[in-house]
Order: C-alpha cells, then sequence, then structure tokens
C-alpha cells in the first residue's frame, strides 16, 4: 500500500517549545492509524496540522502524493478535531446543511438524513444543538465529517463522551467505511482498548516526537504471550530453565522477574525450581494488551530519552 | 468561493437575530414618529398638554424643525450621520466573524478552504448584503410609516436620495473589511466591536485630520468615516448645489466624492489583503 500522508520533519513550536517535533509520519492508504500519546503529547497539534488548521513551524506534509495547501487535497479529507465546530443556535440538519452548501454539495438533504441516521441522530429534530449532550455533539461531529464521502477521515477523540453503545456504533461504522469504502483513517484515543479493537496501525508520540509506528500485526507479535515466573533467585532459576527444561527464550528482568517466550508447562516449572530450593512467588500466563505495550514503550522511553529531548532543544 | 459566500448568506440571512435587530430599529423609528407626531398635531398636543405632559420652546423649535425637512433627510441623519447604520455594521461583522473561532465552526470552513481570503471576502460580501437590506428597508419603513403618520414632510430629490442609500452603502464597505481586520487581529467580539465602532464613527480619521490640519493638509476626506457623514449633504440637506458639483468638489465642503469613494474603495483592498495576512499567519484553534 502506498503513504497517503507523509510528513517530513515536521516540527510545531509555540514559543521556545516544540509541541510537535521532527516528526516523519507515515500513514498507508487503506490504514485506520491510531495515534497515541499523553495528554499534551503533541497528538492534537499534529492532526491540527495534518487538516490546515494550524501552520506547521518547520518541515512538510503531503497528503495523496500532493500538498495540503491545494483544495483538491482538502475537499478529500473529513475533520473532527477537538470539539466539533457547531452552531449552537441552529438543529442538527441546519449546521449539516451549512457544512454541505459550503462544500458545493447540490440537494444535500438524503445525505444528511442518511448520515445522521447513521450516527444515531433524528433528522427530524429540531433541538438546537446548544441543548444536546456531549454525546450527541460528538455524534453530530462525526456526521458532518462523513459529509461528503471523504477519502481521508482526521478524527481527534471521536470516542470523547459516547456511552458504550455510541462507541461500538462509532466502531461498526468506522470499520465499515474503512473495509467497504477503503477510507484511510488516523483517530487518536486514550481509550486504548477500543483503537486496539479497529486500528490497523499506529503511531506513538511522546513529548511532540513520534517514538513509534507499529502495525497490528507487528504490535501483536511484539505483544506475544510469555509466562511470567517471579522466584527467589532469579539468576539460578534462569539456570535451571535452561539445563533441566531447555528453556532459550526467555529475558530475565529488573526485580527477579522471567518473562519466557516459548511454550513451557507452568507445573514443571514449579517442580524444578522447588526441588532446586528455590521458592516460587508467581507464575502465570501474560498476554500484554496495547494498554500494557503504551505504559511500557512510555517507561522505557522516560527512562532513555531526557538526554534526547534535551539535545533536541538545543539544536 | 462562490459556495462559502452562499453558505454565509444563508447563515446570516436565517439568523433570527438579523431580524430581530430589524424588528427593533423599525421599531425605534415608530416610537420617534410618533413622539414628532404628537408635538406636531395641535390636537394630540393639547390632549398631551391636558394630561400633564410639558412641552418646551425648544421641542417646539425641534417640531418645526422636523416638519421642514424631507423624508431624505430623516433617512439621512437616521442612518449615517446618526452612526446606527456604521453601529450594526461593525457589531453585526465583529459578533458573526469571532463566532466562528468561538464556536469551532471555522474549522469547518478552514479545514476545507486552503486559500483564506475567501472566507475574507465571502463575509464582506454577506456583511455588504445585510447592511444594503437594513438600509433598504429601513428606508422604505420611514417613507411608509411618515405617510401612515400623516406627516406632511416631502420625500426629497429621489435621485439625490437614491445616490446618497448608494453612497452611504459604499462607505460601510471599507467599515465591514475594516472591523474584519480587526476581528482578525483579536478574535474577541466585544473588543473587535467597540474599536471597529470607534474607527467607523472617525476618531482615528478626526486625530489624523486634526494632526496634518496643523501643517495646513486635510486627509479626512481620505477615510471611510467621512464618507459616511458626507451622505445628508448628498441628500440635499445642506444646500450644496447640484449633483455634479459635488461630484467634482465644487460644493462648499471642497470635497470631491468620486475621490472619497475611491479612497474607500482602496481602504477595502488594503483590509482585504491585511486581514488575509494576518489569517494565513495564524493558527485558527
Amino acid at each position: 500500500m502506498k503513504d497517503l500522508i507523509v510528513t517530513q520533519n515536521l516540527t510545531k513550536m509555540y514559543g521556545d517549545k516544540a509541541a510537535v517535533s521532527s516528526m516523519d509520519m507515515h500513514v498507508k492508504q487503506g490504514d485506520i492509524y491510531g495515534f497515541i500519546g499523553r495528554n499534551g503529547s503533541g497528538k492534537s497539534t499534529t492532526l491540527k496540522m495534518l487538516c490546515g488548521l494550524a501552520f506547521p513551524t518547520q518541515g512538510s506534509i503531503r497528503v495523496f502524493g500532493q500538498s495540503l495547501s491545494r483544495e483538491s487535497v482538502r475537499k478529500r479529507i473529513g475533520v473532527l478535531i477537538e470539539s466539533p465546530g457547531l452552531e449552537g443556535g441552529r438543529s442538527a440538519y441546519e449546521n449539516m446543511y451549512l457544512k454541505a452548501s459550503l462544500m458545493g454539495i447540490v440537494d444535500p438533504d438524503k445525505e444528511i438524513r442518511e448520515l445522521l441516521t447513521l450516527t444515531g441522530l433524528n433528522p427530524d429534530n429540531k433541538k438546537l444543538v446548544k441543548r444536546y449532550s456531549m454525546g450527541m455533539k460528538q455524534r453530530l461531529g462525526i456526521a458532518m465529517a462523513l459529509l461528503g464521502g471523504p477519502d481521508l477521515l482526521i478524527l481527534d477523540e471521536p470516542i470523547n463522551g459516547l456511552d458504550p453503545e455510541g462507541m461500538n456504533q462509532l466502531r461498526s461504522i468506522l470499520v465499515e467505511l474503512n473495509q467497504k469504502k477503503g477510507v484511510t483513517m488516523i483517530v487518536s484515543s486514550h481509550i486504548l482498548g477500543e483503537l486496539s479493537k479497529m486500528a490497523t496501525r499506529y503511531g506513538i508520540i511522546k513529548d511532540g516526537c513520534l517514538v513509534k509506528e507499529i502495525s497490528r500485526e507487528e504490535l501483536a507479535a511484539e505483544c506475544k504471550d510469555y509466562l511470567y515466573l517471579k522466584t527467589a533467585d532469579a539468576k539460578m532459576a534462569a539456570v535451571l530453565l535452561e539445563e533441566k527444561l531447555g528453556i532459550q527464550n526467555y529475558e530475565v528482568r529488573p526485580e527477579g522477574e522471567i518473562r519466557i517466550y516459548q511454550n513451557a508447562d507452568p507445573g514443571q516449572i514449579t517442580t524444578v525450581m522447588s526441588s532446586a530450593g528455590i521458592p516460587v512467588y508467581a507464575i502465570y500466563g501474560h498476554q500484554q494488551d496495547l494498554e500494557g505495550y503504551f505504559l511500557d514503550l512510555m517507561g522505557k522511553e522516560s527512562k532513555t530519552g531526557s538526554s534526547k529531548k534535551g539535545g533536541r532543544r538545543h539544536a | 468561493m462562490l459556495n462559502l459566500t452562499r453558505m454565509e448568506f444563508r447563515r446570516l440571512f436565517r439568523d433570527k437575530s438579523v431580524y430581530i435587530t430589524l424588528a427593533s430599529f423599525l421599531g425605534f423609528i415608530l416610537i420617534a414618529l410618533i413622539t414628532m407626531k404628537l408635538v406636531t398635531d395641535q390636537n394630540l398636543l393639547s390632549f398631551a398638554t391636558e394630561n400633564g405632559f410639558e412641552f418646551t420652546a425648544e421641542d417646539q423649535a425641534d417640531a418645526a424643525s422636523f416638519l421642514s425637512s424631507t423624508i431624505a433627510d430623516f433617512v439621512s441623519n437616521l442612518l449615517f450621520s446618526g452612526g446606527l447604520m456604521v453601529c450594526f455594521s461593525a457589531i453585526f461583522c465583529a459578533v458573526s466573524t469571532c463566532d466562528d473561532f468561538s464556536s469551532g465552526f471555522g474549522k469547518n470552513i478552514f479545514s476545507y478552504y486552503p486559500d483564506r481570503s475567501y472566507y475574507i471576502v465571502s463575509k464582506i460580501v454577506t456583511h455588504c448584503a445585510i447592511n444594503a437590506m437594513f438600509i433598504l428597508a429601513l428606508t422604505a419603513a420611514s417613507i411608509i410609516l411618515f405617510k401612515i403618520c400623516g406627516f406632511p414632510n416631502h420625500l426629497g430629490d429621489p435621485l439625490k436620495m437614491v445616490l446618497m442609500l448608494l453612497i452611504g452603502w459604499v462607505a460601510l464597505i471599507p467599515l465591514a473589511a475594516q472591523s474584519m481586520l480587526l476581528c482578525m487581529l483579536i478574535r474577541n467580539a466585544a473588543v473587535a466591536s467597540i474599536l471597529s465602532i470607534l474607527c467607523g464613527l472617525g476618531v482615528v480619521a478626526g486625530v489624523l485630520e486634526t494632526i496634518a490640519g496643523l501643517f495646513g493638509i486635510h486627509v479626512a476626506q481620505f477615510f471611510p468615516p467621512y464618507l459616511v457623514m458626507m451622505s445628508p449633504y448628498i441628500s440635499g440637506s445642506a444646500s450644496t448645489g447640484s449633483l455634479l458639483s459635488f461630484a467634482v468638489g465644487q460644493n462648499g465642503l471642497g470635497t470631491n466624492l468620486l475621490l472619497s469613494v475611491f479612497a474607500s474603495l482602496l481602504w477595502t483592498l488594503t483590509y482585504i489583503w491585511l486581514s488575509q495576512k494576518v489569517l494565513s499567519k495564524k493558527d485558527i484553534c
């Protein structure tokens, strides 16, 4: 698949502070790109630059192989950044109609009704948007982003304020759009469990730097099952694992933890350790999820990243 | 840009606040004319006096002056020299523009249109249309209410009246553009409204005229507020002679109308260019 979004050295400075720093992002056609990072890590700023609402201080953005400053490119992008941009004094239908008319959609009634129904809103509801709940506003924001059938969707925290049913519904809509119509998406979210159910690739950002880009398959490989073993003597236990049980694929971690990445029988391991007089404190199978992977990565980066970050700022 | 302008038209002309404002202006005219009727009609005057109302000699003089003026004078004083249209245009432009940023609706526009000058131009075009609607509606309402109230005032020279309305409307174009620039710089409706009103009523032009006047140079005619204030003269209330004499500057004011119109259009282009520059330098959110 070819790259749909490519950023090179993308940087955004606010005064002396780099909100986004030298970012080289690659989003492939057909991806649902999960964009993950802590609060204030630069996710929203990056997404704002990707849809032309903020100007990069440095670097370039190419979307569909062209510059973002081309109108033909912008017309193919649907956007929901932070809170939905809505006119509170109008109904959902009227908000949709305004967006449709600015996009030049002729006779948009049918499309508006379809999209409002798809996102769980009533097209005939005359209630003013300012009286909507946060979840309803979010649904309307999503419907507006879908107007005109975009080829690329940029959604910043789209699940915010949605109830579990709404989250499920939104996920179904996005996955269907991706699979049936080939719509590429960048979705940022703090709800990693929800994101992991739909994303095909991930970009992980920390302090404005893109730490890692990884596909779902690569992530699954990195989060592979392991057997967790905690004993009184990790070094001795490691020797026993190798010599008595022939286990080679394992990792001794700090604080006496051992992670065994190959098939092994926990009962057998416990027996071997006990007969060697090494107390076993814990032994269980473990499957790391996206959240665990993210926290692990953030932890690693915190330990190694401080000097790197300082270097960048001085550069 | 046509789509954006169409959207702006739909947005503003389907906004209740436009019609509420228009209705309140009409109410204001009605109250003013009813008051004048009370003072100018002998039967109503004696009825009001019997019921405890007091009228001074000054009121009587005002009433006499009112009766000797034309409807065109009333309209020009109400709309232009009275500052109604300047204040309306400034406030309406500031509120509707800054709202795009505070409500976030602007994100829909700016994520779709990379050329931000489209936004500036479409906003100004829409505000010019709203101004035209208000000028025409208030003028028509004034003429009708004068007739309904039974005032004997003449309409005035229709040609001069049309020219006065046209020039007044043209003079509001650079003020709308100026208001856009202030909105782009400040993005706060209250502050932008106040500054737009002050600039629109000629505070900056007046200061510059005073300073330049010390050196024997007169610059006021090159600023848009002056054109607004000229409209009563165009309608004929200051007996400045023919339209032709006005146009070539032999009107007692030493003012060349065409030069002022040209200066206003030049200011409009300058404000549009500056607004576009400011908008292109600042992030939307």
